[in-house]
């Protein structure tokens, strides 16, 4: 297991070098650099070109210049932002990571909960009604031309109905003078978030698995998550965070509701194909024949196994979430990293386009690494050497 | 499976219940002025923001916003009048100061401008406005700084006495260096920027230093100071509570003359002698409680904010999409605004090359192109055609007698004009164009054009914007190439990226035809650098490599020129050269197009040149209704 654990990190750190290699040598690529925005004003001299050149570092050779670049990168510093000087290109991706990462994380859990549920659910009644409504509604939303769709449900729910806000990430009025930044409150529903999501697992697999699933553990169950979700709403509220969590939610509600309908129809249909395949194996039938309920084999029995590709996938696009996305950013404005990826590549800041590509690079390359060693952990079958272990 | 709906159903009616509750919240503006803008400000830092990260963003929320400085020009006539400075500065008188001779001017200033902490804005804060960018090197500080605080022309500037300042000049200025550069440039407050200017210069890397400083109490002295900036999404100002201009009366009169009169602190100038009707009478504010911009980062959105109610103004440099004017004209309590810009868009050769150095040739182009076919039929009116480098919106410094080529002619006009054009320059052909002048009919198209050097011209790239990031040079460009071809003319419209084009023309001059576009100034001094040959190396403005020795010399003379009407006379002149060598083809330009909530703003004006945008919405002038 260890052997297997370096060798795949060396690849990781091989193919970053390669993937930042590539990343940076593509953007030199691009023709002009960040001076060009001074041929806008005839006015400004040649000399003060050469001057801006000559900050930037862009005087130097582009060999020299990605020599630095690889130092820096692996000494965690990720330079200065051109569109942004002086501004440091950590800076910028800190201030845009924690809404990115709420509004999509929070996107894909639900789309991948959506698809697993109802990907369980048709591959139980495939060829029934159900499997060809939810195919056809999954597969419509999945084509569907997501600018549209999304217009489309802002100019109902939003300015239609006026239910929810109309776009924006927070409503100006209520921040005006807030005592806490957007990105505080981002910050504490992220780790304030993810303690409650671990305390309510813990709470929820110590009572329905480690215990004996009887009606009074499940109560206690319940009980128990309610009072700690009750308690860390209470804890926000008493420290004003409350107010501005929700406007938050509240703003997030049509883009996650946006992506998930676009993208859940992904995950139930790979979990409706791993579903078909795991119930025809014997131990499922041995299941049947036991004479358990439907929903017990259904759940118990095949979904389980037949989550593992559906996992891969969810923890693929669990370190997609870093990355964001153009359209929804743009659509729901709601600035986050793709935005700054998109607009720093067309301003020819190649600091910053380097430093977002890397970042999300670095993210997606620790997801597969996980999902390797998962895959290895959970299914036997694939062996630490790197060799195929013999079926039997 | 029901458990499952009844769980999603359940969540759905909490959030919009509860979202339906929580977004009435807001639903009063009271006298709060919201605009919608569509990208983040990039900076709170005027040095920063006027430098590499100058946006036009900043201007808006920012820049315009917060600073004075000596002389503005007040809009809609765009006069030239005095802002913290008292009278018109001193004519310029040479003086020997030391060994050198120098050009200096007086300019006394009003004692009633107040910073926002109370204290009086002083010489001190003018002197230092000025020494302390030139200390830093305009070069080094980058943007717009070099332009703004010119270290050719200004040497330094001096107090004379606690509201006199006098300027000392290395050279004599021209009207676009002194009235509409140095004069203009914003004034901070000393006693606050004293100490940052002190410890960057300590710095390894002063400007570096500078930029970063982030200077949210900074005293202003304009109508708002900053109230709140939450990156992407809003940014707020609040009023400066001892703004001077509150109340202060703008009066345009009839004759051209403006007059300004502060019944409050008793201030009062006027440019000459009032004659006529009073046409315009702005008295300033603000009115509003404050200004808040919406970021956006998409028009749709802004649009739907706008007919909701929920901004009052959209503001954009480029105005809206074309596309969002029916739906507006639609919309209740919605009023739109159509303004001419002061901008073109053209194509032009690289003059280096034959046979685009021969000028018949040019104006043969320029008269196959049929602007108002495109302009009326093709692009349906949203586009108007151009001939001339100074847009007629530009009215003081529009020459309108320019020669237009090809206007009013028809199609078979406009090739039996060019055919001749290009025989007078000794062009021939293989197969020669034939029309039909009665029916405006073409018999025979042009095949294989023979350059009067007697080879065959080779098929050259003319390099268009993409459809996606100009749709209208796009469909202009296709349809010029096609023009072209029919009198044989080997063009190929190759569409390309912006970036592309840019480094192609101006960094290698590595091109044979491109098309552009250019947003001017006020002052028509862009004649000098887009065509002047000082400006023709690589890196110049001067890319297509235009050299024509009379050309410079009126050029060099019309920018020294410190008199309005003489400096009006030599730029028609300039516009007729430009007009007959056409060094650029000027094709067309769009009008700009805005929209506000007519409910809730009233503007003093909404007809000015390139929109209430240029004006940065009239932040300080507009009446809140409430």
């Amino acid at each position: 297991m260890r052997r297997y654990v370096l060798s795949r990190l060396g690849q990781v750190i091989l193919t970053l070098l390669i993937y930042i290699t590539l990343v940076y040598f593509l953007l030199q690529a691009m023709p002009g650099d960040i001076t060009q925005m001074y041929l806008a004003n005839p006015k400004v001299p040649q000399a003060a070109r050469e001057e801006l050149r000559k900050q930037l570092g862009l005087d130097q050779g582009v060999v020299m210049q990605y020599l630095t670049y690889v130092k820096n990168f692996f000494r965690g510093e990720l330079g200065v932002s051109f569109s942004h000087y002086p501004r440091p290109v950590w800076d910028i991706l800190m201030e845009r990571l924690p809404r990115t990462f709420v509004l999509f994380l929070t996107a894909h859990v639900l789309s991948f909960y959506v698809g697993y549920v109802m990907g369980r659910v048709i591959a139980w009644r495939r060829g029934r009604v159900v499997d060809y409504a939810a195919t056809v509604v999954g597969i419509t939303f999945w084509t569907a031309f997501y600018p549209l769709l999304a217009l489309v449900l802002i100019w109902i729910f939003a300015y239609t109905l006026r239910l929810l806000p109309l776009n924006q990430f927070i409503e100006p009025k209520l921040w005006q003078g807030a005592p806490f930044s957007a990105n505080t409150v981002f910050g504490y529903m992220v780790y304030g978030g993810g303690a409650v999501a671990i305390g309510l697992f813990l709470i929820f697999y110590a009572f329905l698995r480690g215990l004996k699933r009887t009606r009074r553990n499940v109560a206690l169950a319940w009980l128990s998550g309610s009072v700690l979700v009750a308690v860390a709403l209470l804890a926000a509220s008493r420290a004003g965070l409350l107010v501005y969590i929700w406007d938050i939610v509240n703003h997030m509600v049509l883009p996650v509701c946006t992506l998930t309908l676009i993208s859940f129809a992904g995950t139930m249909l790979l979990m409706r194909d791993s579903m078909l395949e795991t119930v025809q194996e014997d131990y499922v039938m041995a299941a049947h024949a036991k004479g358990l309920p439907d929903t017990i084999v259904r759940d118990r029995y095949a979904a389980r196994t037949a989550i593992l590709p559906t996992v891969t996938s969810l923890v693929l696009s669990l370190a997609s979430s870093m990355s964001g996305g153009l359209v929804t950013e743009t659509m729901f404005s709601w600035p986050g990293l793709g935005q700054v990826l998109f607009h720093s590549a067309l301003a020819n800041d190649y600091p910053l386009a380097t430093g977002a590509l890397a970042f999300t690079g670095v993210f997606l390359l620790i997801a597969h690494f996980v999902a390797d060693i998962l895959y290895a952990v959970l299914d036997p079958r694939i062996a630490y050497t790197g060799q195929p272990a013999a079926e039997g | 499976m029901r458990r499952f709906w009844k769980g999603i159903l359940a969540g759905l009616l909490f959030v919009f219940l509860v979202a339906g509750v929580a977004s009435t919240g807001f639903a009063g503006q009271g006298k709060l002025y919201e605009m919608a803008i569509f990208a983040d400000p990039t900076t709170i830092n005027l040095y920063s923001s006027l430098g590499p990260s100058s946006t036009v963003w900043n201007t808006f929320v920012s820049n315009s916003q917060y600073y004075t400085s000596l002389y503005g020009n007040a809009a809609p006539t765009w006069a030239f009048v005095p802002s913290a400075a008292a009278d018109m500065p001193s004519p310029l008188k040479e003086e020997k100061i030391g060994d050198k001779t120098y050009y200096t001017s007086i300019v006394k200033m009003r004692k009633d401008i107040k910073w926002s902490d109370n204290t009086p804005l002083t010489a001190d804060d003018v002197v230092f406005s000025y020494n302390a960018v030139l200390e830093m090197d305009p070069n080094k500080l980058g943007g717009n700084w070099p332009s703004i605080v010119d270290p050719t022309v200004l040497e330094r500037v001096e107090k004379v006495d606690d509201y006199t300042v006098k300027f000392i000049l290395k050279d004599k200025p021209g009207l676009s260096q002194w009235q509409y550069g140095v004069l203009q440039n914003y004034i901070v407050n000393k006693k606050y920027w004293e100490p940052i200017f002190e410890k960057a210069k300590k710095a390894a890397d002063p400007v570096k230093e500078l930029f970063a400083h982030e200077p949210e109490k900074q005293p202003t002295a304009g109508p708002w100071k900053f109230g709140h900036w939450e990156k992407g999404a809003f940014w707020q100002n609040v009023p400066n509570p001892v703004y001077s201009g509150k109340g202060e009366v703008t009066t345009f009169y009839e004759n051209g003359v403006v007059t300004v009169e502060n019944p409050k602190t008793g201030f009062k100038w006027q440019s000459g002698k009032p004659e006529g009707k009073v046409q315009l009478k702005i008295t300033d504010g603000p009115d509003a409680t404050g200004t808040l911009y919406r970021i956006f980062q998409n028009q749709s959105a802004a649009v739907l904010s706008l007919t909701g109610g929920q901004v009052d103004f959209v503001l954009n440099s480029l105005g809206l999409q074309r596309g969002f004017q029916e739906q507006l004209k639609k919309a209740p309590n919605v009023a739109l605004i159509e303004n001419n810009v002061n901008g073109f868009r053209f194509m032009a050769f690289n003059l280096r090359k034959y046979p685009f150095n021969i000028k018949e040739f040019r104006q043969a182009v320029a008269t196959l192109i049929d602007r108002e076919y495109i302009c009326e039929k093709v692009l349906q009116g949203i586009a108007f055609p151009q001939y001339s480098v100074v847009p007629p919106g530009n009215a003081y410094w529009y020459n309108k007698d320019v020669p237009q080529w090809g206007k009013g002619l028809t199609r078979s006009q406009k090739i039996a004009e060019a055919v001749k054009l290009l025989k007078k320059a000794g062009f021939k052909w293989e197969v020669e164009p034939q029309v039909d002048l009665e029916k405006d009919k073409v018999l025979k198209r042009g095949k294989g054009l023979i350059m009067p050097d007697g080879k065959k011209m080779p098929e050259f790239e003319f390099m268009i914007m993409t459809a996606g990031y100009d749709p209208l040079r796009y469909t202009f460009g296709l349809n010029i190439a096609s023009w072209l071809k029919e009198v044989g003319i080997p063009i190929e419209a190759v569409p390309t990226e912006f970036n592309v084009v840019s480094s192609k023309v101006f960094d290698e001059q590595d091109f044979d035809a491109f098309m552009m576009g250019w947003s001017l100034s006020l002052y028509p001094d862009h004649m000098k650098f887009f065509f002047h040959s000082e400006q023709a190396e690589p890196g110049g403005f001067n890319a297509v490599g235009y050299s024509n020795p009379d050309f410079d010399k009126l050029a060099d003379d019309f920018v020294k020129e410190a008199d309005m009407e003489k400096a009006r006379q030599k730029a028609f002149k300039l516009q007729e050269i430009l007009a007959d060598e056409l060094p650029y083809v000027v094709l067309f330009d769009t009008p700009i197009i805005e929209a506000y909530r007519s409910d809730r703003a009233q503007y003093p004006y909404t007809k000015v040149l390139s929109g209430l945008q240029y004006v940065g919405a009239l932040t300080s002038t507009v009446k809140m209704l409430d």
